[in-house]
């Protein structure tokens, strides 16, 4: 058989008394992963789509002519036992099962993938897709290499203007309305006492309350060169 | 999305946290070793920021253990938990690298006798299966950890990836844009 089929390591095969009738499939109960959207609920929506549509299209009574439903057998795990029924016209080995089984899983994720990946709905077959997908991942790895090289060319020494970044980027994270903001208090003991550079208290950390609009007033006066930093941060809040 | 700001802040607070680290080490670094820092530290944030649930950030977290010089840069940044997760990472690896060796084995054997189901299109679904087992290899080499899964979890390790790393870009960009923009200035002042 191909050998792309061959990395398989959920599936394993239960052959059953009547080969006409539908086959347990056993798989694996699936690791729950903190993925953010549905998937953990994906399968289901979609197989129960898949047997609607099957059933819609097909009416034709034949011994071969079944719908692949989701069994309901599970016990709060994702999908142990997948009761799979051959279509109409196809073979229906326990291995050929299995694998359509499989390939079925694999197409719904790529479908998620598709969404994720801007411009992708449009392309069909999975060959292209995945193109998109690597060039999409290469391209993010890209800018991650590039942003940091900026990040380092920006200043000669990362230290003096951390200060600066921290300041202006929780501005910006204002604009970007997150939702609590988390006062980073002990970053900012961290960062005063090996640098030594000013002695001043920071910017009111404390006063990093979810409340505030303009704490930008308040994050201005460490600097030297006080005026303009406000300048410019409100400058970024413009930008941004 | 909800999730997506926390993660975001997640990422910058550790992020921030390991540029401190690694400039309050080193007082002489050119281009390219800070540059190289900056990314490492970006990496190992995100990565922790997301590191029980998924195994790319475990695969990523151990590599950067392996490079001697950058140790004391993780280990400062993660803290001690870290240490049991990576030898469980390598422990999986192997054993999924056996049942897999020992799957393929098996099914060689009991597929020896079938006939082939398809018989129309057999070029084309030859060649269209080599398209796409030559791009899951390349994807496999991107996402990393991701050379010993089978294609149906690298599909959602791959999905987790490009989340993160679209959640990275967009923290480091605006981070370095406000950084730009305030050297630029103090540049000015200077002039002036």
């Amino acid at each position: 058989m191909e050998t792309d089929n061959s990395l398989e390591t959920t599936s394993s095969i239960l052959p059953n008394s009547s080969p006409n009738n539908f086959n347990l499939v056993k798989e694996e109960p699936i690791d729950s992963d903190s993925l953010h959207n549905s998937s953990p609920n994906l399968s289901d929506p979609i197989i129960s789509k898949s047997t609607k549509r099957k059933e819609r299209e097909k009416n034709v009574k034949s011994s071969a002519k079944k719908s692949k439903n989701v069994a309901n057998e599970t016990d709060g795990e994702e999908l142990p036992y997948v009761h799979v029924r051959a279509r109409r016209g196809q073979a229906t080995d326990s291995h050929s099962l299995a694998e359509r089984a499989r390939r079925e899983k694999i197409n719904a994720r790529m479908k998620l993938l598709q969404e994720l990946v801007p411009g992708c709905n449009k392309i069909s077959g999975t060959a292209m897709v995945l193109d998109e997908i690597i060039n999409h991942v290469q391209s993010l790895q890209h800018q991650v290499e590039f942003l940091s090289m900026r990040l380092a060319a920006v200043h000669p020494n990362i230290d003096i203007n951390l200060d600066n970044i921290f300041s202006a980027e929780s501005g910006s994270l204002m604009e970007c309305s997150f939702p609590a903001m988390v006062s980073p208090q002990p970053l900012s003991h961290q960062l005063w006492q090996p640098d030594g550079l000013t002695p001043q208290p920071l910017w009111g950390v404390e006063e990093m309350n979810p409340n505030f609009i303009t704490p930008e007033n308040s994050l201005l006066s460490y600097d030297s060169s006080g005026n303009s930093v406000s300048l410019y941060t409100n400058q970024l809040k413009m930008e941004l | 999305m909800h999730t997506s700001s926390t993660l975001k802040k997640e990422f910058l607070k550790k992020w921030i946290k390991g540029l401190q680290i690694c400039c309050s080490s080193n007082k002489k670094m050119d281009l390219m070793e800070r540059k190289k820092k900056i990314k490492l530290s970006a990496d190992i944030a995100m990565a922790s920021a997301k590191n029980p649930a998924t195994s790319w950030s475990n695969a990523l977290i151990s590599e950067a253990k392996k490079n001697k010089q950058d140790t004391i840069l993780v280990n400062s940044l993660l803290g001690t938990e870290s240490d049991l997760k990576p030898q469980k990472n390598t422990d999986r690896i192997i054993s999924v690298h056996k049942r897999v060796q020992y799957k393929k084995i098996l099914k060689r054997s009991c597929n020896a006798g079938k006939r082939m189901n398809k018989k129309k299109n057999l070029v084309a679904t030859i060649l269209a299966k080599r398209l796409v087992k030559k791009r899951t290899k390349v994807l496999k080499r991107l996402v990393p950890g991701g050379e010993s899964m089978n294609e149906f979890s690298l599909i959602k390790e791959a999905m987790d990836y490009m989340l993160s790393l679209k959640v990275q870009v967009d923290v480091m960009r605006s981070v370095v844009t406000a950084a730009e923009v305030l050297s630029e200035d103090k540049l000015m002042k200077l002039v002036e």
